[in-house]
């Protein structure tokens, strides 16, 4: 459950007709976006219906740092006004549709980047953010044994011996 | 010193209720003194403190990727290799093993892993991707494991069955013996989730598929159809289905004329990707089929014919798409008429090209020089719109080779018979067809609207005497019309002397007559002297001889007197 931190209205810009939202960082940094932009995300659009609910303005509070969340917004600036079938809740799950070539570049970024902002995209719930990034993840790992799994993504063998080498878990488990 | 963030990454936790945000890490500490002291920086990224539906998503992943440098990491390789995350730790193979989505595609390395899929993706439809032809290697695994899978049909969404690189290998059968084996399970058993269907048999055609599939039932999921080498009866209830992909090469008994094939695609009129290859109906003449109403495909994203001349021109009067499209064309020559090409590109311009918006028809491995009598094929790349579309023309020669002046005749060709020319604005002409004299001529003819040329290629001697004739015809229709823009361009820079001088020539007294132009000229070629003296006579004569030439043109001049 985030936290909403009751803001005084002169701390909020855009007060009126421009909709803006306060997000606030982790690492403390007030970022002004438009609410049109952010909508993509579920999240971010409950916490808005809240606002309407209550009329009260607030700040967001956002577990993550600054950086990860302005590309966050850098991502959903990108997308502005677009459909996208993966963030529509009514639409069919999409298939394995070939990645946007967008996207590939966005992600572009090493490994600890990537996976703050799959979760930062999970806790925002933006779906088509989470599953662009959980592809560049996938194809991080595909074909490699599970050693070379552990190694790239720092994951620690929690097996005993017995379990590791356990015929069931081979592929009954 | 970590940071708030490394602590959320580390700890995957929200941030406490009743936080305000912390001004400092001062302050942060002592709300939360426990977490940091225990925090270790140099631990490892947090991936298997991923959430569960993250992690479970990253791993639905893997099983439609092929694992580097393979194309068949399903069928061949026991366990399949994105089986290893479940080798990773506790948590992933808890996230793997409670993960439906994961066991989705069946592996068909063994009947164990097959059993294992089928029972962890219950309930969900499943995917199986299968060779069409039974490998000698995997013979005692993959086809009983793949007709353990075909007893599940009702649950099968996707059904692969394709053509891999070892199948000619070994079993000397020469049949797609698993694709006959699934077709039979298709025969008698309904596939209430089946969306793609996907048999691809490139080494026997023919091989029938059975005329009444699904116990009679309707597919009311299929969406995407692809078959290659099969023999499909037109009746079919694959061809009644409402599908968005409709893809057929080499299927033999699809459709016997023109007007049953009309009919049978108005049944699709959902169609975003239509490809028919080798499968238009014998075509004897040139005329028209006669069908009742071009059937349309509103929402047809990709478009794509192969066939002879005759085949491509009557199915393009059989179907009718956005202007959005792509079009691709593939001919094979048929070798009973010249000038078939040119007679195709004319019916599908007719037919289609004149509402094409931002569109290009590509035209592939257009064999008009063969209709010409000479060795070489064709690519031509079109494009239109509005005042800012263009047309480009690409000339590519064959490997045998061919006389520059021969490809030019083919672009004359083109350009002479296609009537888009009526709204062309900018041509863009590459390689060696400007090197012919008569794309000039036939832009006088046909392109009245004409504004602006764009040439890129290498000038070749011994062709330009022509092409220095054809320059004054061109200018004085560019002069006549007000063309805004022209642009010549020359790879050999060396070679830059006596015609860019001309040109800028031009260009000077262009934008003396009409105001400023934007005009680029950079040719640079051999020259001959009965060129030069067209050259001079056309600029001393031409339709705009009315100012002062440029410097350049003085020296130009001074040069070729000096010459003579």
């Amino acid at each position: 459950m985030p936290t909403i931190v009751s803001v005084d209205d002169s701390t909020v810009p855009g007060e009126g007709s421009s909709r803006l939202l306060l997000l606030v960082s982790s690492d403390n940094k007030h970022i002004v976006v438009e609410e049109d932009i952010m909508s993509r995300s579920r999240f971010i659009s409950k916490q808005v219906e809240g606002f309407e609910a209550t009329s009260q303005r607030h700040a967001i509070l956002l577990p993550f740092s600054s950086f990860v969340l302005n590309k966050v917004i850098e991502y959903c600036s990108h997308y502005r006004g677009y459909y996208l079938l993966e963030d529509d809740p009514d639409a069919a799950p999409p298939g394995r549709s070939p990645v946007r070539e967008w996207d590939q570049e966005f992600l572009d970024v090493d490994r600890n980047m990537l996976l703050r902002i799959i979760k930062a995209a999970h806790y925002l719930e933006i779906k088509s953010l989470v599953g662009s990034c959980a592809r560049a993840i996938a194809d991080m790992i595909r074909g490699k044994t599970t050693e070379e799994m552990r190694e790239i993504l720092g994951v620690e063998n929690d097996f005993t011996p017995e379990e590791e080498h356990s015929p069931s878990s081979k592929c009954t488990g | 010193m970590p940071t708030r963030d490394q602590y959320y990454a580390e700890t995957g936790n929200a941030i406490p209720r009743g936080a305000t945000g912390f001004s400092n890490q001062h302050q942060y500490r002592v709300c939360h003194p426990n977490i940091l002291t225990n925090y270790t920086p140099l631990q490892p990224p947090p991936i298997g403190r991923l959430p569960v539906e993250v992690l479970s998503e990253i791993f639905s992943y893997l099983p439609h990727m092929p694992a580097p440098g393979s194309q068949d990491s399903h069928v061949n390789q026991t366990p399949p290799k994105w089986a290893a995350v479940t080798q990773v730790c506790h948590h992933w193979r808890h996230v793997a093993y409670s993960s439906k989505e994961f066991w989705r595609v069946l592996p068909l390395a063994s009947r164990a892993w097959t059993q294992t899929a089928l029972q962890r993706s219950q309930p969900r439809p499943v995917v199986v991707r299968a060779p069409s032809h039974v490998e000698w290697r995997s013979v005692r695994r993959a086809d009983s494991s793949l007709e353990m899978a075909l007893q599940h049909v009702s649950r099968i969404q996707e059904l692969w069955l394709e053509d891999s690189e070892h199948s000619s290998g070994g079993s000397g059968v020469g049949a797609p013996l698993n694709a006959l084996m699934a077709f039979e399970h298709l025969a008698v058993n309904a596939a209430p989730c089946l969306e793609i269907l996907f048999a691809e048999n490139s080494e026997c055609s023919g091989v029938p598929i059975p005329s009444v599939l699904f116990n009679g039932q309707y597919p009311a999921a299929l969406r995407a159809l692809y078959l290659k080498g099969f023999s499909l009866p037109p009746t079919s209830v694959l061809l009644r289905s409402p599908l968005t992909t409709l893809e057929l090469e080499s299927c033999a008994s699809m459709w016997a004329t023109y007007e049953h094939m009309a009919r049978i695609l108005a049944q699709m009129p959902n169609l975003e990707t239509l490809k028919l290859k080798m499968v238009l109906p014998e075509a004897s003449d040139n005329v028209a089929p006669r069908v009742e109403h071009v059937v349309q495909f509103p929402r047809t994203q990709s478009v794509c014919l192969q066939g002879n001349p005759r085949q491509i021109y009557k199915a393009m009067h059989c179907i009718s798409f956005p202007p959005q499209a792509m079009l691709e064309l593939s001919c094979v020559p048929d070798g009973r008429h010249i000038s078939q090409s040119t007679g195709l590109i004319k019916a599908v311009l007719r037919y289609h090209y004149s509402s094409f918006i931002n569109n290009r028809v590509s035209f592939k491995n257009l064999h008009i020089m063969e209709d010409l009598g000479m060795p070489g094929s064709v690519e031509l790349k079109a494009r239109h719109a509005d005042p800012s579309g263009s047309l480009i023309l690409l000339i590519h020669p064959s490997p045998e080779g061919g006389q520059p002046y021969e490809f030019g005749e083919a672009a004359v060709e083109i350009v002479s018979n296609v009537p888009l020319f009526h709204e062309l604005y900018y041509l863009n002409v590459s390689h060696h067809a400007f090197a012919s004299s008569t794309p000039w001529f036939a832009m006088n003819r046909c392109a009245p609207r004409l504004r602006g040329v764009f040439v890129h290629g290498i000038a070749i001697h011994g062709i330009l005497d022509a092409m220095a004739v054809q320059a004054k015809s061109l200018f004085a229709k560019l002069d006549y019309m007000g063309c805004d823009k022209v642009d010549f361009k020359h790879r050999r820079e060396d070679r830059r002397d006596v015609f860019s001088h001309l040109m800028e020539c031009a260009e000077t007294r262009r934008s003396l007559r009409r105001g400023p132009h934007e005009i680029d000229m950079t040719l640079g070629c051999n020259i001959s002297s009965g060129m030069m003296e067209d050259l001079e006579e056309f600029f001393e004569n031409g339709p705009i001889v009315d100012r002062p030439p440029s410097r350049h043109w003085d020296n130009y001049r001074s040069k070729f007197a000096s010459a003579r």
